[in-house]
C-alpha cells in the first residue's frame, strides 16, 4: 500500500528524517512510536505533501506521489488526524464531518451549490451515522469548538472516516485522553475504523498500540531504529534506550 | 425635500453595501482587503465609459462595469492569493492606489454633441447621464439599486448553505486542513477574490450612474477600509453581518445630526471596542449558529403543535 524510500528531511540543518525506509502492506495496522522530536508527524507531513522532501521517494499503490500538492495527494485516498487537534473549530460538529466529503468523486461543483439533492441527502445521512458510530450523534449540532478534547479526538477520526481512506494516518488519536478514555478509544479504532484498511498509529501510550498493531515501527532523532513484532522491538535495548535513557538501556 | 433626503441616504446604503459584501467574502476566506475599492472604481469608469460614450443601453452598462471588475480582479488574484495575511492586505492596499494612480493620468474622451466626453484625468469623469436620459427616478433607480442588492443577497445565502460556501469558510479557518480534505485552495481563494471583485463592481456601475460624475480621489482608502470595517462591526457570520454594519454606520451616526461632526470618531471608537468585545463582529458564526439551532428547534415545536392541533 505505502512504501518510503530513503526519505530525508531537513529543518534548518536539523535532519528531522534521515534515510527512512518504510513499507506498509495492505491492510496491515503499523505502530509508529518514539520520543518527542523524532520524526513521527514529520513522517505524516511528508506522506502527505504538506513539507517537501529533501531527497527519497514516497509511494502510494506503486506510484510516486513525492512533492504532489497535499489535496491531490488526500484525494488519492489517504486520510488523517492531527496530533494538534485540528478542527473547523467555528463549524457544528456535523458540518465538521460533513466537509470533508467535499472533494469525494460525484461531488463535483454542480453539488457546490445544491443542497437538497437526493445525492445530498444520502451524504449528509453518511454523515449522522458516521457521527453515531463515533458516538457523538448526540452532540451533532454543537459547535466543534465547543466540545470536550476525547469528543475533538473522535471528531476528527469521523471526519477521516467520511472520505473513506485506503490509507489512514492517526497522530495521537488517544492523546491527553485518560485510561478510560484511551481504551475507549483503541476499541473504536480496532472495531470501527481499522476493518477494511491500512493505517499506521503514531501514539506514546502502549496499551492503545498493543491493542492495535501488529507491527512496530521505532524512530529516533530521524532515524528509524527498529521496526519489527511489538514484543521484540520492546525488548531491544537501543529501544529501551531512546525512551528511558542510557541507563535504562543499560541494565 | 425630506423625501429627497431620505431616498439619497438608502441609495447611499444600497451602494456601500456591495463593496461591504465584497469586503465580507474576503474576510470569510480569512484575507483582509485594503483594496476593494479599485473593483469599485474600475467598475464605474467601465459602466460609465459603456454608456455615455459608446452609447450602450444602462443594464448592459451595470453588466459590463460588473464584468470587468471581475476581471480585474482575477488580474489581482492570480499573483497575490497566494500571500498570507498582512502581505495580501498590502498587496491588495498597494493595487488599489495603483488603479487610482493610473484614473488620475487616464484621459479618454469623444466628441458627442459637440462636447467632450469621457475620463479626463484628475478633473474624473462627468456626464454619464444614461438614467437621466431615460427617465429613470430617483425613487426608480432606488429600486434597482435594492432589487440587484436583492440579488446578490439571495446569492450569497445560498452560498452559505451549499459547499462552495463551506470551503470558504473552511479555508478561512485553516488553509492547510481544507487543503488535507482534498480541496484546492489557491483555485477557491480566486474564485472568492473574483466573486467578491464582480459584487464591488456591481455597487460600483451604479454609484457612477447616481451621480453622474466619478473622479479618482473618490475611490481612496477610506472608502475600502469603510468596507471592512461594516464587516467587522457587523458579524462574519452571515452576509446579514455587513449590511448591518453599514445600516448602523450609514443609516444610524451619518444621520443623528447631533454627532455629524463626531461621526469618524464614534465609528472608529465603534471599530475598536467591537473588535476587543467581539473579535467577529455583532453577528458572529457563533452567534449564527445559535440562532439557526433555535429556529430549526423552533419550526419543529412549531409543526408538532399543528399536528396536534390537527389530530
Amino acid at each position: 500500500m505505502l512504501r518510503v524510500e530513503s526519505l530525508s528531511r531537513s529543518f534548518g540543518g536539523v535532519a528531522a528524517l534521515e534515510e527512512i525506509d518504510l513499507a506498509v502492506a495492505d491492510g496491515e495496522v503499523v505502530g509508529l512510536i518514539g520520543p518527542n522530536g523524532s520524526g513521527k508527524t514529520t513522517l505524516f507531513n511528508v506522506i502527505t505533501g504538506v513539507h517537501p522532501v529533501d531527497s527519497g521517494r514516497v509511494l502510494l499503490r506503486g506510484e510516486d506521489i513525492t512533492d504532489q500538492a497535499p489535496a491531490r495527494i488526500v484525494r488519492r485516498g489517504i486520510a488523517r488526524t492531527f496530533q494538534n487537534l485540528r478542527i473547523f473549530r467555528r463549524m457544528s460538529v456535523h458540518e465538521n464531518v460533513w466537509v470533508a466529503q467535499h472533494s469525494l468523486p460525484g461531488v463535483g461543483p454542480m453539488t457546490l451549490l445544491s443542497g437538497r439533492s437526493a445525492g445530498e441527502r444520502a451524504r449528509r445521512a453518511e454523515v449522522d451515522g458516521l457521527l453515531d458510530a463515533v458516538g457523538l450523534a448526540d452532540r451533532r449540532d454543537a459547535l466543534a469548538g465547543s466540545l470536550p478534547l476525547p469528543d475533538q479526538r473522535r471528531l476528527e477520526l469521523a471526519r477521516a472516516l467520511a472520505r473513506s481512506p485506503a490509507l489512514l494516518l492517526l497522530d495521537e488519536p488517544a492523546g491527553g485522553m485518560t485510561p478510560a478514555e484511551t481504551a475507549e478509544m483503541a476499541a473504536l479504532i480496532r472495531d470501527f475504523a481499522v476493518p477494511g484498511r491500512t493505517c499506521i498509529v503514531i501514539e506514546h501510550k502502549l496499551d492503545l498500540i498493543s491493542a492495535l498493531c501488529q507491527r512496530l515501527c521505532v524512530l529516533n532523532f530521524g532515524r528509524k531504529i527498529a521496526d519489527g513484532a511489538p514484543q521484540e522491538v520492546l525488548q531491544q535495548s537501543d529501544v529501551l534506550e531512546a525512551y528511558l535513557g542510557r541507563d535504562a538501556g543499560d541494565a | 425635500m425630506g423625501g429627497d433626503y431620505l431616498i439619497a441616504v438608502l441609495s447611499n446604503i444600497g451602494m456601500i453595501s456591495f463593496i461591504a459584501l465584497s469586503a465580507y467574502l474576503l474576510l470569510v476566506v480569512g484575507e483582509i482587503s485594503f483594496g476593494q475599492q479599485a473593483f469599485f472604481a474600475v467598475s464605474a469608469y467601465g459602466s460609465g465609459i459603456a454608456t455615455a460614450m459608446w452609447g450602450w443601453p444602462i443594464w448592459l452598462g451595470l453588466l459590463w462595469g460588473a464584468l470587468v471588475a471581475g476581471v480585474a480582479a482575477l488580474v489581482v488574484a492570480i499573483p497575490t492569493v497566494r500571500l498570507r495575511g498582512l502581505y495580501f492586505s498590502v498587496a491588495t492596499l498597494a493595487f488599489a492606489e495603483m488603479v487610482r494612480l493610473i484614473l488620475e493620468i487616464f484621459t479618454y474622451q469623444v466628441e458627442i454633441d459637440g462636447e467632450l466626453v469621457g475620463p479626463n484625468g484628475s478633473d474624473g469623469f462627468r456626464d454619464i447621464r444614461a438614467i437621466y436620459d431615460s427617465n429613470v427616478s430617483a425613487f426608480e433607480y432606488l429600486l434597482i439599486i435594492y432589487g440587484l442588492l436583492a440579488v446578490v443577497l439571495v446569492g450569497f445565502l445560498i452560498l452559505e448553505r451549499s459547499r462552495l460556501g463551506a470551503i470558504f469558510r473552511m479555508i478561512g479557518e485553516d488553509p492547510m486542513l481544507t487543503e488535507m480534505q482534498g480541496l484546492n485552495v489557491t483555485a477557491h481563494k480566486i474564485l472568492a477574490v473574483v466573486l467578491a471583485g464582480v459584487v464591488a463592481g456591481i455597487g460600483g456601475a451604479l454609484y457612477a450612474h447616481l451621480t453622474t460624475y466619478v473622479e479618482p480621489k473618490i475611490f481612496n482608502v477610506m472608502l475600502g477600509v469603510h468596507g471592512l470595517a461594516y464587516g467587522l462591526i457587523g458579524g462574519l457570520g452571515t452576509a446579514f453581518g455587513p449590511l448591518i454594519g453599514v445600516a448602523i454606520d450609514i443609516g444610524l451616526l451619518e444621520s443623528i445630526r447631533a454627532i455629524s461632526g463626531y461621526r469618524m470618531i464614534v465609528f472608529g471608537g465603534l471599530v475598536a471596542v467591537l473588535l476587543i468585545v467581539r473579535p467577529r463582529g455583532l453577528l458572529d458564526e457563533a452567534a449564527v449558529h445559535w440562532l439557526r439551532v433555535r429556529w430549526r428547534e423552533l419550526r419543529r415545536g412549531l409543526r408538532r403543535g399543528w399536528r396536534r392541533a390537527e389530530g
